[in-house]
């Protein structure tokens, strides 16, 4: 465990892992559900290789998140965001790396997956970012109104 | 006996796996709901996080297990009344997992709380398990009209 870690509840942890993998698995699948793109996607991807990235995306959220939460007091809104946005993008350039060695095992091209690595590593650093910090803004609310809701 | 295919084992396997996840789950927030109304807040305090922990185990294979049971479908997934229920479905699990982060962090801070709100805790497990049910009921019509 790194230093740091020790201090993290392991519950919040646990808890805000879980709930952002699961809201950035449902959230889009709903979307691609409702503009007709989901059947085609879901059909390229075996079921073994679909659970493996997100067994992968739930252990990188879990490890990023407690990083983030032994980088902040959750009391500020700069204070929680700005290691989050941090984080976020470590994550997405994390997914992004597990996304390329899953693509690279079944198409054996290096360079077309080198091509995709360039592109993809600044825009997932930017989107796991933005995503992170946007989280970080959700969770504030929510661990601020369960102390509210928590004591009698 | 003749054998499966692989692919309806692995099918079969994770609509298996996705039905305990859910009976966990549920189960799981009757019986923190049950406990909230009848016991001390020392006990309610104890289930409570011990079905947090469960609890989130189950949502991410519930939504592990629920996409590959999309994938059975693909590329031909169902729309009309079988995608409002889907629709439906996907949108009560965001309200539930907003709602269920929010009571975990009550329960975080409960258990450090020198008179910790177990009747907030209590409303929290009955709005899961009710959630749970719908989610469960509009599974039901997705499966058999």
């Amino acid at each position: 465990m790194a230093e740091g870690d020790a201090a993290v509840d392991p519950l919040l942890r646990w808890t805000l892992a879980s709930f952002h993998a699961a809201t950035l698995l449902v959230a889009p699948l709903a979307l691609l559900y409702a503009v007709g793109a989901l059947g085609s996607l879901l059909q390229g991807v075996h079921t073994v290789t679909g659970f493996g990235l997100y067994l992968a995306l739930w252990g990188l959220t879990w490890w990023t998140n407690g990083r983030w939460l032994a980088a902040t007091r959750l009391d500020g809104l700069r204070e929680t965001a700005v290691p989050a946005a941090t984080w976020g993008a470590v994550t997405g350039v994390g997914f992004l790396f597990v996304l390329l060695v899953t693509v690279a095992a079944s198409l054996p091209e290096p360079v077309t997956v080198a091509v995709f690595a360039l592109v993809g590593a600044p825009v997932s650093a930017f989107v796991g970012a933005v995503v992170g910090a946007g989280f970080a803004l959700v969770d504030l609310a929510v661990v601020a109104a369960g102390e509210r809701l928590g004591t009698a | 006996m003749v054998p499966l295919p692989l692919s309806t084992t692995i099918h079969l396997f994770v609509r298996w796996i996705h039905v305990l996840a859910m009976a966990v789950a549920l189960g799981g927030g009757a019986l923190a709901w049950g406990v909230s109304h009848v016991a001390d807040a020392e006990t309610t305090l104890a289930v409570a996080r011990t079905y947090e922990v469960a609890f989130w185990g189950a949502l991410g294979v519930l939504a592990m297990t629920g996409i590959g049971n999309l994938g059975a479908l693909a590329p031909a997934i169902p729309r009309g009344r079988w995608g409002v229920a889907l629709l439906a479905k996907l949108g009560l699990v965001l309200v539930l997992l907003a709602g269920s982060a929010l009571r975990s962090a009550t329960v975080r801070a409960a258990s450090d709380a020198s008179t910790p709100a177990t009747t907030v805790l209590e409303r929290g497990y009955a709005l899961t398990t009710v959630a749970l049910v719908a989610v469960v009921a509009l599974a039901a019509v997705m499966a058999h009209g």
